[in-house]
């Protein structure tokens, strides 16, 4: 698993998330992306297209970012959700909680 | 550059020493010598001259005095001028250095005799004295300067040297005094003729006896001269200038100034000697005042003979001190080469000693130190040669022990089972062995064979290493095998084998060994394990085989070893190994250790290996973290994968997890393998993947209390068209089929995270069921396998 922030530019910032997101790496993964809470007003994108596999752990994560960014004020889209990602995305309804980009 | 030898830079240094002394020495009786000897010469000449001085003082001084003490007699018969005749006569006859004399008279003085009357007395040639009258018209004579000069000095005065051509033709001096008659009246003057022939030959024997007794062979030789005081020449080696040439303006000719300046304190009357250039050549002038006559007798001597005999006697000394430095060099040399001439042959023994030789014999030496050396070099010498000797005899028993040793190692290692696969005519079982000894021979064995379709196989290790080790290990194996014909109980055969090891330990060896009987039928296996590493179950459901406490071999011959059993199910290999590859270690000495080894036997389970190719990868991991590090101890690996009678409808897989979520990778590869048995799709696989791990993540995080330690044990068997996934844990009880299913919206709108991971369970099992039984709980998830999912498998992998 691998995190990585890419500020694309004075507006955008973008999460890169590559790999398995499973129990044992979310902890770690969490270390990864603070530095995501330093941008405030700025639009962050979190890219799944390398995404192959999350748990209900890295579903916590992700709703743990989504809070922090928006006391940020930041708009949070995701993007590239693989078929089987964005299956556990339906099911556990978070296809509400974040705007998905195609 | 060659380096000099001892000899050469003793001699050199003691040379140098001497020289610097000797040049001290030579230098200080050089100038002193030569000093001395100038002195002497000096003296010689001045002695020469004051000689010249006295003597002609002496002659001066008879003259006068013969011619003052015959005044009275003349006055007295002034009046008779016949005995006046004979008075001169007399005086000419005493006066040996007078050579005439003769009385001239005022005019008319005598009458009757004529006017100008005058007595002379002379010795001839042939020495006989003469006298005769004169009577010679020369009117002139009393206004001449001598005539006058007669009478104005009362004593009377040498007249100036002339040059007699009236009487003796030679060079003359006279003394002229006034006479007086008794009645004071001036009668006429008495005049005493010296010839200067007598010192003219003086000097010329002078100088020919100076030339011929220190000066022979010189170009410039000294000769010598008199002046009178006006400097004219009186005696001079060249008579042409005698009388004619005035000394001073000889001096005036040369640029030189020096001589003008002697010269001068000629005139002045004094004494002395000075150097000067004299026609060209450096000479010493000594000239000495000659006082009646107010003469000045000179010699002049050139420098090279002043100072010949000082050169002479330096150049003597000279020679004498060099050729003392050569004879003191080339004794002093050539003795330091005979005494250091032993230490040259004392370099050629020690070269023969080097190549081997250690019969040279020394030569005798004469100095006691060099001798010490030859003393010491002879010990040295026949130690050397005995040592070399020992060492031979040592060597050789070395090398006869190594071949021994490597013929202990073959026999070793034929003892092991070394064909492979071993029982090549069945399919229920494959095995392979290795053992990598670190010394030639090792502690390690091995051994299985099938008897009565059951597969008897131990592992073990002896302690220590070396040959006594392989002794032990080879009596172990072989009482291994007559046990195991005997019985068929581990117990029975590990307790047999412990009663012969400990009759015969005297020397406290003890064998840690694994050994089990596998039943190929059934797949049971009877173990007992006396005090070896466990071995690994490598499989569906890798786990250690659990192993009782028993004490090592040949300890205690009473110990009661435990037996203990376990089903081996069909596809699990049993992977047996001893402490030299956990324990082996990296140079920074951390241990490859046995949860590494464990975890990648979990890694390499999922890729269902046979035995060979299993040793082969595992030993390649525990090779690549050691890197490169020799190993220390042996290594011993055996791998018996249990094919079993394979059923075809029956398919099960386990794995046994610790309350650790850092384990979910190894469940994920652990699940991976299932799928891919299943021949399951994407969608289907992480459905799979998700709904276990979060089953597992939830019995992890709430069957345990934090920080305990525990074990999941999750089974997967298949059975038609249904997959069955039971986890079991003894932790607290606990039902999460009890929670509520979540309200997706509702949480949404919470940001509530509750209960997320049994939602995702039930969301993807088709089952899923919660027992308590024997305090484990028990979660059964079934997850049906409907045609589509294995219809789509199926395109996917052909897509």
């Amino acid at each position: 698993m691998e995190a990585t922030i890419r500020k694309d530019d004075e507006r955008r910032v973008t999460l890169i998330l590559d790999g398995r997101l499973d129990t044992s790496v979310t902890q770690q993964t969490e270390k990864e992306v603070e530095p995501l809470f330093d941008y405030k007003d700025f639009e962050v994108v979190i890219d799944c297209s390398r995404l192959e596999y999350i748990s209900s752990s890295g579903l916590r994560l992700l709703m743990a970012i989504d809070q922090r960014l928006c006391a940020n004020h930041c708009d949070i889209y995701i993007k590239g959700l693989s078929p089987v990602v964005k299956d556990v995305f339906q099911t556990t309804g978070f296809v509400n909680l974040f705007k998905i980009k195609k | 550059m060659k380096r000099l030898t001892l000899a050469n830079r003793l001699s050199i240094r003691i040379m140098m020493v001497l020289m610097v002394m000797s040049a001290i020495i030579m230098s200080v009786v050089y100038f002193i010598t030569k000093d001395q000897m100038a002195r002497e010469a000096e003296s010689r000449y001045e002695g020469i001259i004051l000689h010249a001085n006295e003597k002609i003082r002496g002659v001066l001084s008879d003259v006068y005095i013969g011619a003052i003490n015959n005044l009275d007699d003349i006055e007295r018969d002034i009046t008779d001028p016949d005995r006046l005749q004979a008075h001169l006569e007399r005086m000419v006859r005493q006066n040996m250095y007078m050579s005439s004399c003769r009385l001239i008279f005022e005019p008319d003085f005598y009458p009757e005799r004529g006017h100008n009357y005058e007595i002379y007395a002379w010795r001839d040639s042939s020495g006989v004295v003469k006298g005769k009258q004169m009577n010679e018209n020369h009117p002139d004579y009393l206004v001449h300067s001598w005539y006058k000069a007669a009478f104005e000095n009362s004593e009377g005065d040498w007249t100036p040297p002339y040059f007699d051509r009236a009487a003796s033709h030679q060079l003359t001096t006279t003394y002229m005094t006034h006479i007086h008659d008794a009645a004071g009246r001036r009668v006429g003057v008495l005049g005493a003729d010296v010839s200067l022939d007598w010192l003219r030959l003086r000097h010329k024997r002078i100088d020919a006896e100076n030339h011929q007794r220190f000066e022979k062979g010189f170009k410039n030789q000294s000769y010598s001269f008199i002046i009178d005081n006006d400097g004219t020449y009186l005696i001079h080696p060249n008579e042409k200038i005698v009388l004619k040439r005035k000394l001073q303006d000889v001096a005036a000719q040369t640029p030189d100034t020096l001589d003008d300046s002697v010269v001068r304190n000629m005139m002045a009357g004094e004494s002395g000697l000075s150097h000067i250039v004299n026609e060209g050549v450096s000479s010493w002038v000594f000239y000495s005042f000659v006082k009646y006559a107010e003469w000045t007798v000179v010699i002049i001597v050139p420098d090279e003979i002043i100072y010949h005999n000082g050169n002479v006697l330096a150049t003597i000394i000279l020679v004498v001190f060099a050729v003392g430095l050569i004879l003191i060099y080339i004794l002093c040399h050539r003795f330091l080469v005979s005494n250091i001439r032993p230490l040259r042959r004392f370099v050629h023994a020690a070269n023969q000693v080097a190549k081997g030789n250690f019969d040279v014999q020394l030569p005798k030496v004469k100095s006691r130190e060099v001798d010490a050396l030859r003393t010491a070099f002879n010990d040295m010498r026949v130690s050397l040669s005995r040592y070399i000797d020992e060492l031979k005899d040592a060597t050789a028993s070395k090398a006869a022990m190594e071949q021994e040793l490597k013929i202990a190692s073959s026999i070793q290692m034929q003892m092991l089972p070394k064909q492979y696969p071993p029982f090549p005519e069945r399919t229920d079982i494959d095995i392979f062995g290795e053992v990598v000894t670190a010394k030639e021979v090792g502690g390690d064995l091995f051994d299985f064979f099938i008897r009565d379709e059951k597969l008897f196989f131990s592992i073990g290790d002896v302690a220590g290493k070396g040959v006594p080790a392989s002794l032990v290990m080879a009596v172990a194996r072989s009482m291994f095998r007559s046990a195991s014909m005997q019985y068929v109980s581990p117990k029975q055969i590990v307790e047999s084998i412990n009663r012969s090891a400990c009759q015969s330990n005297d020397s406290f060896m003890f064998v840690t060994l694994f050994m089990g009987v596998l039943d190929l039928e059934t797949g049971r296996l009877l173990y007992s394990n006396a005090g070896h590493e466990p071995p690994v179950l490598v499989g569906s459901n890798t786990r250690f085989l659990p192993v009782d406490n028993n004490i090592p071999l040949g300890l205690r011959p009473e110990w009661s070893y435990t037996e203990q059993e376990m089903a081996i199910m069909p596809g699990t290999t049993v992977f047996l190994y001893t402490d030299g590859f956990t324990e082996a270690e990296t140079v920074d000495l951390k241990q490859y250790g046995r949860d590494r080894m464990f975890k990648e036997a979990i890694r390499l389970a999922a890729k269902r290996l046979d035995s060979r190719t299993f040793v082969r990868d595992i030993r390649q991991t525990e090779r690549s973290f050691v890197g490169g590090i020799p190993q220390k101890d042996d290594i011993s690996l055996l791998a018996i994968k249990y094919r079993g009678k394979i059923d075809p409808k029956l398919y099960y897989r386990s794995i046994l997890l610790n309350n650790d979520v850092q384990e979910v990778p190894m469940l994920t590869v652990f699940i991976d393998g299932i799928c891919d048995d299943m021949q399951l799709d994407n969608m289907a696989r992480s459905a799979v993947q998700l709904a276990i791990e979060e089953a597992v993540v939830n019995v992890m995080n709430y069957a345990y209390p934090e920080g305990t330690h525990g074990h999941l044990l999750l089974e997967v068997t298949q059975v038609d068209d249904e997959m069955r996934f039971v986890l079991r844990d003894r932790g607290q009880a606990f039902d999460p089929t009890l929670a509520p299913d979540v309200d997706v919206k509702d949480y949404v709108a919470k940001r509530s995270v509750g209960g997320l991971g049994i939602h995702l369970v039930r969301h993807y099992m088709d089952s899923v069921r919660y027992e308590r039984i024997d305090n484990k709980n028990v979660l059964t998830m079934i997850k049906k396998l409907n045609k589509t999912t294995l219809q789509d498998g199926s395109n996917n992998q052909e897509g």
